[in-house]
């Protein structure tokens, strides 16, 4: 055989066995495809019309004990916006300041924070009206300043607006003087709210309103 | 004869492997009711979880049965064996580049100004996040979150599932293992970028496909 015919002999040879190769891994798949249309579980048993029914409303009435009463508060931090809602419907929203994600290390020892708003649900804890700001280590640490080592002088106020939430482990819903800054990502891990929307969360929701932040 | 060899070469590449999906349009109740009995599991703990529909291709974060969250891709496909109908966590989140946070120095500014009046801030947000990445689920399931391609990348694209994803199914089955994919693509690309940002590593979550 002459080398041109020897190389197309060879060339069509492997042309055949990759579309061999791709016709039977393809098969494969086809048959792995039917899993996927059965759900991947075993077949339901047949169950007559009626029992799915009443199977179906006892497991809403499960999922509606679930539901939050009353009014909740919703924290979107990738959009940096709340939503204060009731069932389904939005009674107000707007635009907030979430954790920035930045890392603050400690230059004289091993501590180290991370500025992340928490995520997950929560409840109202506190409500405190003009606020003032204990300030932590981290926030004289952050400004290059000594830790002070009296107490009072980590008090300010007027920076964390008119009202504050709480929902646990030091983290408020609150007020800010960065109105500019709602709707990005600036914050030391508090959720800032405007005034107006503040004031209205604050009246609207009580000790124990779900917070879901994610 | 050659003509022939030709005409059949041609046949047998236009021979393209299924893994586009589009579920059933009434899964019927008993299966709705196994859907809602194991979300319910998730639910009335206190974490967030997410739900996969790849027959009406909804992905919902929510929180005790309840959407906090929806993202409907443009496309979802899938191939491989089925992801197992169970709770399972998503164990790694991976990317080509992964956003990375700022660490403070002490005494700097958290703004770089750019011009007189205005500021570039310093900090994670969701345009940092990358839109393509894989998400793996514990079981070893892969979700390829992929913006929507167009032109000679959709060609590219295609190429390598309804090719490449042949050949390995058989590589695979060679060494008797197995393996489950699923591509879901975005229309707009910040859509890829949000549910990076919104489903967090260690979150559990159910992937179906309704009954047909």
């Amino acid at each position: 055989m002459s080398l041109k015919k020897t190389f197309l002999f060879l060339t069509a040879a492997v042309y055949i066995a990759g579309l061999g190769a791709i016709v039977y891994g393809s098969i494969v798949g086809l048959r792995q495809f039917a899993g996927w249309r059965r759900g991947g579980l075993e077949p339901a048993p047949q169950a007559d019309a009626r029992k799915s029914d009443a199977a179906r409303a006892a497991l809403k009435k499960k999922f509606d004990v679930l539901a939050p009463r009353g009014v909740y508060i919703v924290i979107d931090t990738g959009a940096n916006r709340f939503y204060l809602k009731k069932g389904t419907e939005i009674v107000r929203q707007g635009l907030v300041s979430t954790g920035s994600g930045d890392i603050l290390p400690d230059p004289k020892g091993k501590r180290q924070w991370v500025f992340d708003t928490p995520r997950g649900e929560f409840a109202v804890k506190s409500k405190v009206e003009n606020p003032y700001w204990v300030k932590p280590d981290w926030a004289f640490i952050e400004e290059g300043e000594p830790i002070p080592k009296n107490a009072d002088d980590r008090v300010v106020g007027g920076e964390l607006g008119d009202y504050a939430l709480g929902f646990g482990s030091g983290y408020f819903l609150h007020g800010t003087l960065y109105t500019r800054l709602l709707g990005r990502n600036v914050t030391h891990g508090c959720v800032r709210i405007g005034d107006e929307d503040l004031r209205f969360l604050f009246k609207s929701s009580s000790i124990g309103t779900k917070i879901y932040i994610y | 004869m050659r003509r022939t060899v030709v005409l059949i070469a041609l046949a047998l590449a236009g021979i393209v492997s299924p893994g586009a999906a589009r579920g059933a349009d009434n899964p019927g109740a008993p299966w709705e009711n196994r859907v809602a009995d194991e979300e319910y599991a998730l639910a009335k703990g206190p974490g967030f979880y997410f739900m996969m529909d790849l027959g009406s291709r909804t992905i919902d974060l929510k929180a005790r049965g309840f959407i906090l969250r929806r993202w409907s891709p443009s496309r979802v496909r899938y191939w491989g064996t089925p992801v197992p109908f169970k709770a399972l966590a998503l164990a790694k989140k991976t990317a080509l580049t992964l956003p990375q946070r700022r660490v403070i120095k002490p005494g700097e500014p958290d703004t770089v100004s750019t011009k007189p009046g205005e500021f570039e801030l310093e900090a994670l947000e969701v345009k940092d996040m990358p839109p393509d990445y894989t998400l793996e689920l514990e079981d070893g399931t892969k979700l390829f979150i992929v913006p929507k391609a167009k032109g000679l990348s959709a060609v590219w694209r295609d190429v390598k599932w309804y090719v490449g994803l042949p050949l390995r199914t058989l590589k695979l089955r060679w060494q008797k293992r197995t393996m489950s994919l699923i591509e879901v693509s975005f229309e707009d690309p910040k859509d890829g970028q949000v549910m990076y940002w919104a489903l967090t590593e260690g979150l559990k979550g159910l992937v179906w496909l309704p009954r047909s």
